[in-house]
């Protein structure tokens, strides 16, 4: 394990206003995710964590805290810096998949390319490897709506994956499938892992938390460690 | 960013505008209907505006920019009661004093309308008559396309010759020709000439404009009138309906017409018997007249513009609403406001152009069946072009930058996790 961590959080909390009413979802978070890492974070639905996830993933800003990522603070750069480093440091997993339903799976692993500087033909050969690696290369002409929500799954994770990022944030990605389906997708992180990715994964669901090397709870915006 | 990354860019981007017009075919004509109609009118309007304009121009130029041109005016009853008050009508004594005028005269033409009866080969036909002098046709400009005008020794010697317009000649079938010979009111002329108005075509419409239908004129040198009937026959002097004053190309026409006016005042003791026509006066009322229908109808087809963009901003707003969940896809694999943004104005734009496009096809459509059926004349400008495709684009911006500012203010988590 390296000295310095990729992505380090320190005391950051995070409100969020609804009209009169102030709620603390965050409520001062120290976390360092290391290179190589897989790091479960596990709690209940409503405890903050998919914030946290959006907030390790450039997506959202923290109220107060610092975050550094490789070294560097992440805190008040532009819309367009960190646009830039959602492009290349961040691959993003959803519960939901988000894919875009009209494009075809090509496409859609094509997508953080249309935002990237990076040749054509570069691009298209990190889309190609990404869908070997999740085992869609035979399915790159089709529509979301054709695939299992397995294969959207898997789809998603090449996505995420053809930008080569630092780090692999995943919401509850095994959320919307069925246990079979799960083990695989599962399989696929643990398959990612142990090729030197980055991972925070976010869940409720224990069986997938076995899978981590390091599992931390959280319980009403706090992290725990067991 | 590197120039061919930022092309790549443009290019990604107007390939996902098109994707996502594409995939609403119906919904995305639908919304550009507006602009092609807005764009069609404009290019319709600017055409047939453009056409008209230069169907007047021609007419007046065709009076002759340099030139002032003095009508007599009222019937031949009126000047004769006229005539009771000291005024005996534009008479050849008017041409000598305008002669000396001590400006820069080049030249004075006069002409006569008269009635008389031709016979042709079978049929009789009663064209327009006028007895001119000798330097009218050359005054104004026209080259005989086959014989030649008339010179000083016909109107001297009173020459029995007539020169015809093309039009006129066609119908006189085998006399319409140089050489023969033609029965005016009894008496014999030799054609000796005949001319080509420019342009040929049928200019009654724009009936704001003087200028006479020269290739349906049968012209005789001015004199040798008298020898036909009921002609000549006015006591003393003998009446003139237009003299045409030709001045030398640099000269303020407005500057001479106080003196033009003056010395023709001198001659009748203030009986205002005639009407002064200044070609460039006209030319200049009848920009400022075209300019006037540009600007009204521009106007009207350009709120049907404005329109069609309320109508495009609409369906975007609809659009944006409904691509929440593409927006904040987009947005987490790395898209900046900017170019969420972007991607909203080149969808707007590449709609609104393309309205622009098919607006002038229909445009130019409609311009065809206004000729083709209802006679107008015509005419396709690039600025008739170009104004009508410039504005749909610039309506594609204006219009589209409200919903792209809404989609790229969008927070991302929000979008996300839209339903």
């Amino acid at each position: 394990m390296s000295q310095t961590p990729l992505a380090k959080l320190e005391n950051l909390t995070k409100d969020f206003v609804q009209g009169q009413t102030t709620v603390q979802v965050l409520k001062g978070i120290d976390l360092s995710v290391y290179h190589g890492d897989f790091t479960v974070i596990m709690g209940s639905s409503g405890s903050g964590k998919s914030t946290l996830l959006h907030i390790l993933g450039c997506l959202d800003r923290p109220t107060t805290g610092t975050y550094i990522l490789d070294g560097k603070p992440v805190d008040g750069l532009s819309d367009r810096r960190l646009s830039a480093i959602r492009n290349s440091y961040i691959g993003f997993v959803f519960q939901e998949f988000n894919l875009l339903p009209e494009a075809t799976v090509y496409e859609n692993i094509m997508l953080p390319f249309v935002y990237a500087d990076l040749d054509i033909s570069a691009s298209r050969k990190r889309v190609l490897a990404a869908a070997e690696d999740v085992g869609l290369s035979n399915r790159l002409a089709h529509k979301p709506a054709a695939l299992s929500g397995g294969e959207r799954q898997r789809v998603a994770i090449a996505r995420a994956l053809a930008v080569r990022p630092r780090l692999i944030l995943a919401d509850e990605p095994t959320g919307n499938l069925d246990s079979q389906n799960s083990r695989e997708i599962l399989f696929l992180f643990e398959k990612l892992h142990r090729s030197g990715a980055t991972i925070v994964l976010v869940t409720h669901d224990t069986e997938v938390a076995r899978a981590a090397r390091r599992t931390l709870f959280m319980r009403d915006g706090m992290l725990e460690t067991p | 960013m590197k120039p061919v990354n930022a092309f790549l860019r443009v290019r990604g981007l107007l390939g996902i505008a098109m994707g996502s017009l594409m995939k609403h075919r119906l919904r995305s004509l639908l919304s550009v209907l507006g602009i092609i109609c807005g764009v069609a009118a404009v290019f319709a309007i600017l055409s047939i505006g453009e056409g008209a304009k230069r169907e007047v121009l021609a007419g007046i130029s065709q009076l002759g920019l340099d030139n002032i041109i003095v009508r007599s005016i009222g019937s031949s009853e009126k000047r004769k009661a006229d005539m009771k008050s000291h005024s005996a009508g534009l008479a050849l004594e008017d041409v000598a004093l305008l002669s000396k005028v001590p400006v820069s005269v080049k030249a004075v033409a006069y002409l006569k309308d008269i009635q008389a009866a031709v016979t042709g080969a079978s049929r009789e036909l009663s064209p327009q008559l006028v007895a001119c002098s000798f330097n009218y046709l050359q005054l104004l400009g026209f080259i005989p396309s086959s014989g030649r005008l008339f010179v000083a020794r016909d109107e001297h010697r009173k020459n029995m010759v007539c020169v015809l317009g093309a039009t006129l000649a066609r119908h006189l079938g085998s006399f319409g020709r140089v050489g023969t010979r033609l029965k005016i009111d009894e008496q014999i002329y030799l054609v000796v000439g005949i001319i080509q108005g420019n342009p040929p075509q049928d200019r009654k419409k724009s009936g704001a404009v003087v200028a006479r239908e020269i290739n349906d004129i049968l012209f005789i040198p001015f004199g040798s009138h008298v020898y036909l009937n009921k002609q000549g026959s006015f006591g003393k002097g003998d009446e003139l309906d237009e003299i045409i004053i030709k001045f030398s190309g640099r000269t303020p026409i407005e500057s001479v017409l106080p003196l033009v006016k003056r010395t023709l005042d001198l001659s009748r003791h203030g009986v205002e018997d005639y009407q002064l026509i200044v070609p460039r006066q006209l030319l200049r009322q009848a920009r400022k007249t075209q300019r006037i229908f540009n600007m009204v109808l521009g106007t009207i087809g350009g709120i049907s513009l404005v329109v069609g963009g309320i109508g495009i901003m609409n369906v975007l707003l609809a659009t944006v609403s409904e691509r929440t969940r593409e927006i904040g896809i987009r947005r987490a694999v790395g898209a900046s406001r900017e170019d969420i943004l972007a991607q909203f104005l080149a969808e707007s734009v590449l709609l609104t152009t393309a309205g622009g496009v098919i607006g002038l096809a229909v445009g130019v459509f409609c311009s065809w069946l206004i000729a083709r059926f209802a006679g107008w004349s015509v005419a396709v400008t690039l600025y008739g072009i170009l104004v009508p495709l410039l504005t749909s684009v610039a309506v594609g911006i204006c219009f589209g930058l409200f919903p792209a500012l809404k989609a790229a203010g969008m927070d991302p988590v929000q979008a996300l996790r839209s339903a």
